[in-house]
């Protein structure tokens, strides 16, 4: 841990997390879909880019603990003891909203609900491409996997993702994949 | 791949916003849009530092723990293979036994001693098969409404309630913390005067009662402290009469701890180091 004379370390570090913490988390939670495993996994992910940051600092913390908060979910899901739990029965929903904003919170529910029913990894990949708004190639390299199977998450994830926004549609079919 | 000025030619390497128009795995606005922001109404910590500079200090104790252990198993094999590369050291000078014992205590001792406040029992009991305890302290300066906790996963952390004043709801703070592989979540917080226990409600599994313990730590709030198995969500505290009955409404939110701080920080800093 760095000493007094590095204390434009420590300023640098708590801008960065006092800056992101909302960010990371959102990520985090769209991952974990838990937002007090999002604030644990944030938090320890902030706590490792620490002990890296005069390493990171000046290149891209974000995206070095990106890394970490993806790393950490795909690794904790992998865990028998901390799974997630698939159910057969949803959660009650609403039968009919009539806030002002009852489109955004009811379309905000089904789509938290179908990416629960992806796997980690193809919700990382669908987070990453289209909230983190990364490349495929920079997903690829994160994640550990081919751009091909990248594609093939993406497409698949948010296939389902569009049927949720539009449930009375008919399931998408296979175009643009590739 | 090739690149012009500002074409890229390759898919793999295009952002998703960009390629939105005719691409057909691109999702409209609406969805990306819903997915950047599943929890509209998530505000945070008030001071996200804390937490993380709490995990900071966690992770460096262990860092030490290791180092310490490192360094005893390096030295005491060194010194157990002298003997046999130099073939003159007797068999009383020699053997890792001895040679670890001699020198683990240099190296594995306790930091340089500190002046313990005084610490008085809130709660205590095994979680992961660890035992824990936790007492309510004043360290210092501005840092007086605190607890300590060890054990069960605790190294002498403090979290502090300065903020509570009375008349003030209950406050409760959460934090997961590991006994060994298994992650433990602990719920500790200040209870108004007339509380007899707490209620913990979680994510998960049925509610957990504390007794709220009032100490000499200070003379009007009620100190009490769980530790559950498992990383478990907090859904909300309420605090109980005696009799059991509710003692005002149920508090959902946690709060900022004034003060997070492990044994060998002061509690005055908030800083990553502490």
């Amino acid at each position: 841990m760095p000493g007094p004379t590095h204390r434009p370390a420590e300023e640098s570090f708590a801008a960065f997390v006092r800056g992101r913490w909302g960010r990371l988390v959102r990520l985090a939670y769209s991952l974990t879909l838990d937002v007090g495993r999002a604030e644990d996994l944030v938090q320890e992910s902030l706590a490792k880019l620490w002990f890296a940051w005069p390493r990171v600092r000046d290149g891209s913390p974000e995206a070095y603990v990106r890394r970490t908060i993806v790393n950490g979910a795909i690794s904790a899901s992998r865990r028998r003891w901390r799974g997630e739990e698939p159910r057969c029965e949803l959660p009650e929903l609403p039968e009919q909203s009539s806030a002002p904003d009852a489109d955004a919170v009811d379309e905000r529910d089904w789509i938290r609900r179908e990416l629960a029913s992806l796997s980690v990894l193809q919700r990382a990949v669908v987070v990453l491409r289209y909230a983190e708004d990364l490349s495929e190639r920079q997903v690829a390299d994160l994640l550990g996997i081919s751009t091909g199977t990248v594609k093939t998450h993406a497409f698949r994830g948010l296939a389902r993702l569009r049927d949720a926004r539009h449930p009375d549609r008919s399931p998408s079919g296979p175009r643009g994949e590739g | 791949m090739v690149r012009g000025e500002q074409v890229v030619t390759d898919d793999a390497d295009r952002p998703a916003a960009r390629g939105l128009e005719g691409d057909g795995n691109a999702p409209d606005s609406g969805v990306r849009a819903v997915l950047r922001d599943l929890i509209p109404d998530y505000s945070g910590p008030a001071d996200p530092l804390l937490r993380v500079g709490a995990s900071i200090r966690r992770r460096r104790s262990r860092r030490r723990a290791l180092l310490a252990v490192g360094s005893a198993a390096a030295v005491a094999t060194l010194v157990a293979g002298v003997p046999a590369v130099l073939g003159r050291l007797g068999p009383a000078r020699s053997g890792p036994a001895s040679a670890a014992s001699d020198t683990a205590p240099a190296t594995a001792g306790p930091s340089e001693p500190v002046q313990p406040p005084a610490v008085h029992r809130v709660s205590a009991g095994t979680v992961a098969g660890s035992r824990w305890q936790v007492g309510s302290t004043s360290p210092g300066g501005s840092a007086r409404r605190c607890l300590l906790s060890d054990g069960g996963g605790f190294h002498r952390d403090v979290v502090c309630f300065d903020d509570w004043r009375p008349g003030d709801p209950l406050a409760w703070h959460r934090m997961v913390v590991r006994v060994g592989p298994t992650p433990v979540t602990q719920v500790a917080g200040v209870a108004p005067p007339d509380a007899a226990e707490v209620e913990v409600r979680l994510g998960s599994g049925p509610p957990v009662r504390a007794a709220a313990v009032r100490t000499t730590t200070d003379p009007v709030a009620r100190f009490f402290a769980v530790m559950v198995e498992g990383q478990v969500a907090v859904r909300s505290v309420r605090p109980l009469r005696p009799d059991g009955t509710p003692l005002g409404p149920a508090v959902t939110g946690p709060v900022a701890p004034s003060c997070l701080a492990g044994p060998d920080n002061a509690c005055s800093s908030s800083g990553p180091t502490g």
